[in-house]
């Protein structure tokens, strides 16, 4: 056994440290996907099943609207198709101060009693879901934004967890509304990843983002922590720190299924990216810095969060090191070209084809083999039986093109972190919040 | 509230099973190294087994001079440069690929310059004891000399347009070679880039309309004239 380490040793003394830091990120994804495919294993029985619920609580679904008058119908229409009996939910959209037609469709459903609408001022997302959140008479609070839809059966499939005590939120499986662009299938893929990932962090209790579709909440939990933070980026996150620091549980459902809408163009994504990824550091780096090594929820304090930020770490260097070295490949191609006073003719005799093995190639192997598996993993537990039908080979360049995008987004965050903190900054107020 | 349970027993199995993929990376990677290695190394022998054949038919040249022999060699020094040329492409692309210091790289590149310098020696002979039409061209390079990759780039331009009319033989003067320092001493060579065409020595960078003008100056090259 030793003396593997031995020669590994003796091989990567004689490695550059760019080399070393690249093998240590092959690692790293390695165990990180090994992992995670550990926790499938051991919970495998476990993934499907929801628990059947003693009782069926009420619930309050509230609804923060601002301008959202093409997708509020849609939303409100799946509230009321929900299986769940009727008596025991109560709907409530808050209209975030719209100026486009959202109160006008809404007044047309409070006429016929099927929902309360109050209307505010413009104050933000967590502002109007505190104020539902006052209003409410549900022992449950679930919250829905006004650009996503229930599956008909998310309800029942998540209160069954509610039977334990100890369990404060429950999350669905998200799953995005349609798919037709490059950019559009790239999210599709990474929110069936996300289904199966989230599934795997309830296993180990360390869900730290509760997102804004179709999660619900124990009351009581919300008003202890006290409600949304109206001056965080990403309150979804900010309340799940708060909920795992209290030692409650967050749990998962993948049969409970709510569709969202997802920005169509990139900058849009870009936007909401930023918006996440910066208001994520923000809450790790600043208010909840203490999570970290966090021994009351150790697979998150010990474990989740450190290893992310070693993912940012690695995905920044990736990018900057790959572009880098494009530019150095296009900027040594020109001067090649310039010296020989673009005599393209020879230049095309002299390419060659074929498939350069070295070796790093077999790491590559590696990486695009595991990369493989997790998707099939991802189709398998988000049941994708309809929806994203693609050739194999799509998905791969789905992978490639998400790792690119993604890394650029961090990098993008980390920089806009940086300006944040220098010229000080609150909430996206005003601003359409998903 | 129950306390939360730390998975230990998941974190290390999953670092034993990320640990073994990844040495059997490592060992597949080495694994390519030492067949690209090989290929190389069994490239040398042909080229030196070659070199020998030559060796034994320069020496009846000498013998019997006469010009049909001399076309037959000169078929044969194609056909080596041909093999060369292949030996080259891959020491290069081991080269690029590699990223990792491997210690017979050092040695193969060492074998091939001394392989080089022979056939530099052959194809000099040939050409004075035959009156050959081809310009041989001894190239001295180093690691410190930036500009030595522009001019590799050129000749590597005029090598191909002109073909078997213009034999090229990059030398490395990095490696301690005895032959490579008896060489540049014979031809009084001191800095990177030097050429010496058909023995005749040119200091400093050549661009690409100076180096044709330079291997105009030599006649016969009617392509780039």
């Amino acid at each position: 056994m030793w003396w593997i380490f031995g020669s590994l040793l003796e091989l990567f003394s004689r490695a550059e440290i760019g080399t070393l830091l690249l093998l240590f990120f092959y690692y790293f994804f390695l165990y990180c996907t090994i992992f995670w495919m550990l926790v499938l294993l051991e919970n495998r029985k476990r993934i499907f099943f929801d628990p059947r619920p003693r009782r069926l609580p009420s619930i309050s679904i509230i609804i923060p609207a601002y301008n959202e008058e093409e997708h509020i119908a849609r939303a409100i229409d799946s509230c009321l198709n929900l299986k769940y009996p009727k008596d025991k939910l109560e709907i409530i959209v808050v209209n975030d101060g719209s100026t486009d037609r959202t109160e006008e469709i809404c007044r047309k459903y409070e006429a016929k009693k099927l929902i309360k609408l109050i209307n505010k001022p413009n104050s933000g997302k967590a502002n109007s879901l505190n104020l539902g959140i006052s209003l409410a008479r549900g022992e449950l609070i679930c919250c829905l934004d006004a650009d996503s839809y229930f599956d008909e059966e998310a309800l029942l499939r998540m209160v069954g967890y509610f039977n334990d005590k100890e369990v404060a939120a429950v999350t669905a499986a998200l799953k995005v509304s349609s798919s037709n662009t490059i950019l559009e299938k790239i999210q599709h893929l990474e929110y069936l990843f996300s289904v199966y990932l989230r599934k795997m962090f309830s296993f180990l209790d360390c869900i730290y983002v509760i997102p804004g579709p179709g999660s619900i909440y124990r009351k009581e939990v919300l008003q202890k922590v006290g409600g949304f933070d109206p001056n965080n980026l990403v309150e979804d996150t900010d309340i799940a720190f708060r909920i795992q620091r209290l030692g409650y549980k967050i749990e998962n459902s993948v049969n409970a299924v709510v569709y969202t809408h997802i920005p169509r163009s990139f900058r849009g994504l870009l936007k909401q990216r930023i918006r996440w990824y910066t208001g994520y550091l923000e809450n790790v780096l600043g208010k909840h810095r203490d999570l970290i090594f966090f021994k009351g929820s150790p697979n998150l304090g010990m474990f989740l969060l450190p290893s992310n930020f070693l993912w940012l770490f690695s995905l920044n260097y990736l990018l900057i090191f790959s572009v880098y070295e494009l530019f150095g490949y296009l900027y040594g191609g020109f001067r090649n070209l310039f010296l020989i006073g673009f005599d393209l003719g020879i230049l095309l005799r002299s390419i060659r084809f074929g498939i350069g093995l070295n070796f790093f190639s077999s790491f590559f192997l590696i990486f695009l083999g595991f990369s493989s598996i997790v998707i099939l993993i991802s189709l398998k537990v988000g049941r994708e039986k309809v929806g994203l039908k693609e050739r194999y080979s799509n998905y791969i360049a789905y992978i490639a093109l998400y790792f690119i995008l993604i890394s650029f987004f961090w990098l993008a965050s980390t920089v806009f972190l940086i300006y944040r903190k220098v010229r000080g900054g609150g909430g996206w107020k005003g601003e359409k919040v998903r | 509230m129950a306390r939360k349970r730390f998975h230990l027993s998941l974190y290390v199995s999953a670092g034993i099973i990320s640990f073994i993929i990844f040495i059997s990376g490592v060992f597949v990677g080495v694994l390519v190294n030492e067949i690209k290695a090989r290929s190389i190394e069994e490239g040398s022998k042909d080229v030196s087994g070659m070199l020998k054949d030559f060796e034994t038919q320069l020496l009846l040249l000498d013998l019997f001079p006469s010009n049909s022999t001399c076309q037959l060699y000169e078929v044969q020094l194609r056909r080596l440069s041909g093999e060369l040329g292949i030996l080259e492409e891959e020491l290069k692309e081991y080269e690029n690929s590699r990223r990792i210091d491997f210690p017979e790289f050092l040695k193969m590149k060492e074998e091939y310059n001394l392989l080089l310098i022979k056939y530099w020696i052959f194809s000099e002979n040939m050409r004075t004891k035959c009156n050959s039409t081809y310009l041989t061209l001894l190239y001295f390079y180093n690691k410190e000399c930036s500009i030595c990759n522009d001019e590799g780039i050129i000749l590597t331009y005029y090598k191909m347009k002109l073909r078997e009319k213009l034999l090229v033989f990059a030398i490395d003067m990095d490696l301690n070679l005895t032959s490579t320092k008896a060489l540049m001493e014979s031809f009084g060579v001191e800095k990177a880039p030097t050429l010496v065409i058909n023995s005749q020595k040119f200091d400093g960078f050549y661009d690409k309309e100076g180096l044709r003008e330079l291997l105009c100056s030599f006649g016969y090259l009617e392509e780039i004239c």
